[in-house]
């Protein structure tokens, strides 16, 4: 008896150190991030470092402020993102409906199209895209980022959103259909709602996607007003001289509010994910 | 009323031209517009110009058949990126695909006290921005004031004022590292939904019939999870493989070419040499090397409809 | 239903088609106006965009002054773009591609080289006349010139040398080195462990290699040092090749001096880490353009008053030539004449000494006036007032000696760009530091990689 309480503490134990050990490999580069950004340069500069800052300041925040650029950034990085992820879901659901529910010639080429469009690498869209862009005189407006955003997660989206249309099952459309309701009602008062926690789930990613894109919003954009925030990050970097203390309290201030928003909504992305998974 | 809808029925059982093919059509028309403009003309340009010796400058075009494949084949470096691309791939798609499932372990567990908020808390590097966990990992590595390269440094696994990021041993393992810190999440949330979807009653007769928790596990949670493994595994090696952000911003390829993958080198022959031709025949086999990877996916997918 | 499914086919069709012929019809076009933000070519007020490269705020702040002054004598508008450069070349070369290049570019002399290689660039000689030939600083103006024309007005032009610890010097009783041996000598005697703990606490001299630029810019301070070049000086022939070993010995001395005297991690340092280090006290001397004065001003001030600066020597003692770069306006050629002029004006206004001194004093030392007269202002900054030997050493060597980018030792040249674009310096360099490639195989290497470039861009 005795053993069995032992092992039952040991297991117990041992799930509660590994709880702790996943906590402390997740949050360190961002605590460490967060804990740079309050050290004054003469501590952040010490070898070896402290952990805490001694005399904890804002002053790379007030350096990273001064100017609004980085609020601009941040409010064009999110009128993408929103956009990108608006595009997709709505499409994406048209799009995946169609294709799930529907017969007609070509069907299945426009399955292996979305499909393998997901495998084209979208460095190799770079170049075409740019010129498709410019040509459309679309290069300092948000439309050509978020077109050029679209182009990378639009594929992958409407690959999720197959799998949940499948799972619908046909027996409540034809019941629907059976009761007299028109082909749009049985889509929008049927199948949609059913199908909520799906999209709302896709729709998440593709703004998170969108919102880390880089490679193609560093081209797209050729405007200063209307850069998004990783391009504007990345332009810290870039510069011939690194000042890490703006960079670490930049890195924190992008960094916090999109996990509050994400932990805020995060709920529905789980409920849609794992409704019943991605089957293929 | 009814006769015409039971009519409709069969349409959408027997898949038949109707006025509700009209939907269908209509809901498809932007994806595949889309497509068309967006994707399947610069793909298609980018094919053309992987036969000939395009530049991106001012000069003249032509078609020069083979050459720019010739060329990247009897390249020195073609391999070293090549195998640079399948380690930074494949160790990647394993790592996460193994601590996604670890975690969706242990998230899995009943009545665990603050679950949903550890369960959230986990979920956070998805949304991290690649930019600034880039800026991060450059400073927790920098040789001289960097907090993990000072500990390495008095342990002594590193030299004196040594970085991991400067050498190429050590570069390529930190950039799978942190790529894996980012893209758990994922495959975590997907082997949970999993997890929860196996029949309990499948467990319990198995304790019935005597079996320990070893082995209930690796006849009943490992099988189940195959589907799951196999389209997170497809989904994750595309997405890696053409992944270029990360590895950008950190090392920019190097220490000596050792973590330059295939997306980079496109990049580096596009906007390094200009050379458009030969950048997008690497972009062509690349594109082809992941359709090999996902074609028996598409085959199955598209024939499994009927 | 046969119709409708052929009406949808139509509609695709024609969508398809009109949006074709709309990405194709600007390129087929040619000379459609730069596509901008309501640029409308209407009555509206004339409009300028200006890319420049300088991100740091300091100088950014001071350009955008600059230009929204000289917009408001003009009564024109002007959008001004700052593009990194790291993102240089994707941007200007997919700007080049769809014609959409800015009316004027704020750029290094490389991004002019290859600006003016694509036939992007009007000559402007008639802007450096009406500020006055004169009151240029002539070698600043030779870089620029291709066959007679020059393609660009200087702004400020930036020199390497090396900048050490005067305190540790003198604590040392060391004297300024005048040749390799010399130099090897004293970064090894600057190598000091403070505790005595066994490790170097300051190394001597950091050798970087970061990929991106810095590792030909390190390189080819060494290279023209030892007379080595990539084109002829005089007849502009790519004489890389023949000097192949002389190549390999100056290769290896750098490689001795990275093993014996310079921080490890150095394969990876780009500019802000050494000048960072020279900043924090870690290393006691760097090769650099003065910008580490800067640095130390804003992030270390007690260190401002113990630097210095040398010339780097040269291999045997006689210096053949530095390496040294700088800024200048170009301007495009693909707007109308009235477009083309007005941007000339625009350029021309910004040539007062006091402007052109400003716009170098917003990056002191780093930054030198292309204008004599502007220079003469220059010195009297209260920043600068510690350095006048520096800035008598560093404008002797504008004006009496050979400075070359990498790829320009003949004037304009997108070798330049090609080098600055691409990573197989550094790559090669910093394999033969981590030794995995002997140095013969690296130059080799670079040299076939050199040829590549001369071919791709039809030397």
């Amino acid at each position: 008896m005795n053993n069995k309480i032992a092992g039952r503490l040991i297991s117990k134990l041992g799930f509660w150190v590994l709880v702790l050990t996943a906590i402390v490999l997740v949050s360190f580069p961002l605590l460490w991030m967060a804990l740079s950004s309050l050290k004054p340069s003469v501590e952040l500069f010490k070898t070896p470092p402290a952990f805490f800052p001694r005399n904890p300041s804002l002053v790379w925040y007030g350096k990273a402020f001064t100017d609004s650029t980085v609020l601009r950034y941040f409010i064009n990085s999110l009128i993408v993102a929103v956009s990108t992820m608006i595009i997709d879901s709505v499409f994406g659901t048209m799009g995946a409906y169609s294709l799930t529910r529907f017969k007609y010639r070509g069907r299945k080429l426009i399955i292996a199209a979305v499909l393998s469009a997901y495998c084209i690498p979208p460095i190799m869209l770079m170049t075409p895209l740019y010129r498709i862009i410019a040509g459309l005189g679309l290069n300092s407006s948000y439309l050509g980022v978020i077109i050029g955003h679209v182009c990378v997660t639009f594929p992958f989206c409407i690959w999720i959103l197959i799998s949940f249309f499948k799972r619908v099952p046909k027996e409540i459309e034809e019941a629907a259909l059976m009761d007299g309701a028109s082909a749009f009602k049985t889509f929008y008062r049927i199948v949609l709602p059913l199908c909520v926690p799906g999209i709302l789930s896709t729709g998440i990613m593709a703004f998170i996607l969108s919102w880390n894109e880089y490679l193609l919003s560093s081209v797209l954009v050729s405007s200063d007003t209307m850069k998004t925030l990783t391009v504007g990050l990345a332009n810290y970097i870039s510069s011939t001289e690194i000042d890490w203390g703006t960079i670490m309290a930049l890195g924190t201030a992008t960094t916090i509010p999109i996990i509050i928003l994400f932990t805020a909504i995060q709920k529905y992305f789980v409920e849609g994910l794992t409704a019943g998974a991605v089957k293929g | 009323m009814q006769g015409r809808n039971i009519k409709a029925i069969d349409n959408l059982r027997k898949g038949s031209y109707s006025k509700r093919q009209l939907l269908g059509i209509l809901f498809i028309a932007p994806t595949v517009l889309f497509l068309a403009v967006f994707i399947l003309y610069p793909v298609l340009y980018n094919i053309c110009l992987s036969f000939t010796n395009a530049k991106l400058m001012k000069s003249t075009t032509s078609f020069v058949g083979l050459e720019n494949y010739k060329k990247l084949f009897t390249s020195t470096v073609f391999p070293k990126y090549l195998w640079n691309t399948v380690t930074w791939t494949v160790f990647s798609v394993i790592g996460q695909l193994l601590l996604g499932f670890g975690f969706a372990l242990l998230i899995n567990r009943k009545n665990m006290r603050f679950g949903t908020a550890f369960r959230s808390f986990l979920l956070i590097p998805y949304v991290v921005p690649a930019v600034a966990l880039a800026l991060v990992t450059k400073w927790i590595l920098n040789g001289d004031y960097g907090i993990a390269s000072t500990w390495l440094q008095s342990l002594g696994l590193i030299d004196h004022r040594q970085s991991l990021l400067a050498m190429p041993g050590t570069a390529m393992t930190v950039l799978i590292i942190i790529n894996i810190w980012r893209s758990y999440p994922f495959p975590m949330l997907i082997y949970w939904a999993a997890l929860k979807g196996i029949d309990k009653g499948l467990y319990e007769a198995a304790y019935v019939d005597g079996a320990g928790r070893f082995q209930t596990f690796l006849h009943i949670t490992i099988p189940y999870l195959k589907e799951p493994t196999i389209v997170l595994a497809v989904l994750r090696i595309i997405w890696t493989a053409t992944y270029f952000d990360l590895i950008w911003m950190v090392t920019g390829g190097g220490p000596a070419g050792s973590t330059t993958h295939l997306p980079i080198m496109i990049y580096q022959a596009s906007f390094g040499t200009f050379q458009t031709g030969y950048a997008s025949a690497i972009s062509v086999i690349l594109g082809m090397l992941l359709f090999i990877c996902v074609a028996f996916y598409v085959k199955n997918s598209v024939t499994s409809e009927d | 239903m046969r119709n409708l499914k052929k009406w949808v086919a139509l509609f695709l069709t024609i969508m398809m088609a009109i949006s074709m012929v709309a990405c194709g019809a600007p390129k087929d076009g040619g000379n459609s106006p730069v596509p901008s933000s309501g640029s409308s070519s209407g009555d509206s007020k004339d409009k300028l965009i200006i890319w420049t490269n300088l991100t740091a705020e300091a100088q950014a702040k001071v350009l955008q002054k600059q230009f929204s002054e000289v917009a408001n004598e003009m009564g024109i508008e002007i959008e001004m773009v700052t593009v990194s450069f790291n993102d240089m070349y994707t941007k200007l070369a997919t700007a080049v591609e769809s014609n959409s290049i800015p009316d004027i570019m704020h750029t290094n002399f490389a991004g002019a080289a290859y600006l003016h290689s694509q036939d992007m660039i009007v000559g402007l000689d008639d802007v450096i006349d009406s500020v006055g030939r004169d009151d240029f600083i002539s070698s600043y103006l030779r870089v620029l010139t291709v066959d007679g024309t020059t393609w660009g007005v200087p702004d400020w032009a930036l020199h390497t040398s090396v900048w050490y610890r005067k305190d540790l010097f003198e604590a040392k009783g060391l004297k300024v080195p005048t040749n390799w041996e010399e130099f090897r000598a004293v970064a090894e005697a600057l190598c000091i462990d403070e505790d005595n703990d066994g490790k170097t606490d300051i190394y001597g001299f950091p050798v970087p290699m970061h990929a991106v630029q810095v590792a030909p810019q390190t390189f080819y301070e060494f290279l023209y040092s030892a007379d080595v070049y990539t084109f002829d000086p005089n007849t502009g022939e790519y004489v890389f090749g023949k000097s192949k070993e002389k190549a390999t010995e100056v290769l290896d001395y750098m490689i001795d001096l990275y093993k014996k005297v310079s921080p490890p991690s150095a394969t990876e340092w780009s500019w802000s880490e050494y000048r960072n280090a020279l900043v924090e006290g870690t290393v006691a001397m760097t090769l650099d353009m003065g910008a580490v004065i800067g640095m130390a001003q804003s992030n270390n001030p007690d260190m401002v008053d113990k630097l210095g600066c040398f010339d780097f020597p040269g291999q045997n003692g006689v210096k053949p030539a530095s390496f040294g770069s700088g800024y200048c306006f170009v301007a495009s050629n693909q707007g109308s004449d009235a477009k083309v002029q007005l941007t000339k004006e625009f350029i021309n206004k910004l040539y007062t000494s006091e402007r052109a001194a400003e716009r170098a004093l917003s990056r002191p030392m780093f930054a030198f006036p292309s204008l004599y007269s502007a220079l003469e202002i220059y010195k009297q900054d209260e920043s600068v007032t510690l350095f006048q030997d520096e800035i008598a050493t560093i404008s002797d060597a504008f004006e009496n000696s050979n400075w070359y980018w990498y790829g320009m030792e003949n004037g304009l040249s997108q070798m330049s760009s090609q080098i600055e674009a691409t990573t197989f310096f550094g790559e090669a360099i910093q394999s033969v530091a981590l030794g995995m490639q002997s140095s013969k195989d690296a130059i080799d290497y670079i040299d076939q990689q050199l040829q590549e470039q001369l071919e791709i861009i039809g030397n």
